[in-house]
Order: C-alpha cells, then sequence, then structure tokens
C-alpha cells in the first residue's frame, strides 16, 4: 500500500529561530496555535497560501519547509 | 410567574457555572472550549423550549388547520427565541471570561477553522436529510400532520447536536 502525506520541518525551524513559540508563529502567520500544533503534528495539511505564508516567516522557500513524502507499506 | 422567574435565575446559573467550568479547563483547544459552550447553550434553550410545546400541544384539541398553524408558530418562534438567547448568553459568556482572565477574548478563526465548520455542516445535513425522508415518509404511510412536524423539529435539534459533536471530534483530532 502506498501512503502519501506532506511533511515538514516547522519544529526544527522554530527552534533554530530563537526557539520560536507556537504563538509566535501562529501570531506571525496569521492562524491559530491549534493550527500550528496540527500542522506540525501531520494532522492537517495547510493551504498553499497558509504553506507559503510559514516558509516567509523562516525566509525559506515553500520546499525547504514542507516536502511530500510517498512511503511504501506493505 | 415567580416560581418561572427562579426557574430562569436557576437556569442562568447553570449555565454560567458550566461555562466558567469549560472556559478554566486546560485540557482543551479554544476550538473545543467553544462547541462545549455552544453545547450547553443549545441543550439549555431547546430542551425546554420543546418541553413546553409538546406540553402545550397534548391540551390543547385541534382540526388539520389548526395543527399546521400550531407547528408552524412552534417552528417560527424557535427561530428569534435561538437567536436571542445566543446572544445574551454570549455577552454573558463574554464579561464571565473577561472577569475570570482580566482580557478580552479574541475571536480568531482561520482555515482550518473553516473547513471543520463546513466538515460538519455537511455531517448535520445529512442526518437532516434523512429525517427529512423520514418525515415525508410518515405522511405518506398516513401518520398524521403533528408526526411529520415531531420528527422535523426533533432532526432539526438532533441535526444541531450532530453537528456540534462533529467540531468536537475534529477539533479534538487535529481536523
Amino acid at each position: 500500500m502506498i501512503k502519501r502525506h506532506i511533511t515538514n520541518t516547522i519544529r526544527k525551524l522554530r527552534f533554530e529561530h530563537n526557539e520560536m513559540t507556537q504563538e509566535q508563529l501562529a501570531e506571525k502567520a496569521g492562524v491559530t496555535r491549534q493550527t500550528i500544533v496540527a500542522i506540525e503534528k501531520g494532522n492537517y495539511s495547510p493551504s498553499l497560501e497558509l504553506a507559503f505564508r510559514i516558509a516567509l516567516v523562516f525566509n525559506l522557500s515553500i520546499e525547504e519547509v514542507f516536502s511530500y513524502e510517498i512511503e511504501q507499506k506493505n | 410567574m415567580q416560581s418561572k422567574c427562579m426557574v430562569y435565575l436557576t437556569q442562568c446559573k447553570t449555565y454560567l457555572t458550566i461555562r466558567t467550568l469549560i472556559f478554566t479547563s486546560n485540557k482543551m483547544s479554544t476550538g473545543q472550549k467553544q462547541n462545549y459552550i455552544s453545547l450547553v447553550t443549545t441543550l439549555l434553550v431547546s430542551v425546554p423550549y420543546f418541553i413546553f410545546i409538546f406540553n402545550k400541544y397534548q391540551l390543547e384539541v385541534l382540526n388539520i388547520s389548526g395543527e399546521l398553524r400550531f407547528w408552524s408558530t412552534a417552528i417560527l418562534l424557535l427561530i428569534p427565541i435561538r437567536i436571542v438567547s445566543e446572544i445574551v448568553m454570549s455577552i454573558a459568556g463574554a464579561v464571565l471570561q473577561a472577569i475570570i482572565t482580566g482580557k478580552e477574548g479574541k475571536d480568531l478563526s482561520d482555515e482550518r477553522d473553516t473547513l471543520i465548520e463546513l466538515k460538519s455542516t455537511r455531517n448535520a445535513y445529512f442526518i437532516f436529510m434523512f429525517s427529512f425522508m423520514a418525515a415525508i415518509l410518515a405522511v405518506s404511510q398516513g401518520h398524521s400532520v403533528s408526526v411529520m412536524f415531531s420528527i422535523l423539529i426533533i432532526s432539526g435539534f438532533l441535526s444541531e447536536l450532530f453537528e456540534i459533536f462533529s467540531k468536537i471530534y475534529y477539533y479534538k483530532k487535529g481536523f
């Protein structure tokens, strides 16, 4: 079975950016903290616009923050 | 009259107590809290109204046009009652929240909230759609108009509850 999902490095990036809190990132991206929590956990895939906004907060390109993974499961 | 006022006061006090308990809980997200409060509001307003309407119906002897008038008035009256009670309870809740925390509550919603709202509304419509069919089926099988309206009112209430529970589930799950 093939499983596809979007992964991200937000947690690592927050840590590298002066240990930015989820609340601070949420405020900068214009969403609620719960949405950031859901994205970090991989429970929610953000819209393209939100993905760009999050990438912009870290001054990175979108593919440096988000990646699309295909997992092969037996 | 005095006993009725006492019932209303007790109801308001219960509502504010439950709301405070939900609001001060640390185990829930804001979305979950809002929906639990919404659940309490719905139960405290709709259930007494339905009991009042069904009791009133038992006491009245009506012909077919009288029954149609009775049920349509009951449904139409529910709309302003729900709107006014929602406004009053949200104002009371906001005041209470400001007193407890000392700051105004932020009403921020984003794309995830919108998606959760849409998914929950879709779930609620499924329930109401089947109930609507059941109501039509009841009339076609020779049941009275009051049975049809009872099914419609109850299904409207159940679909509202289902919408709230769906939201709570999605907020708990993440999406």
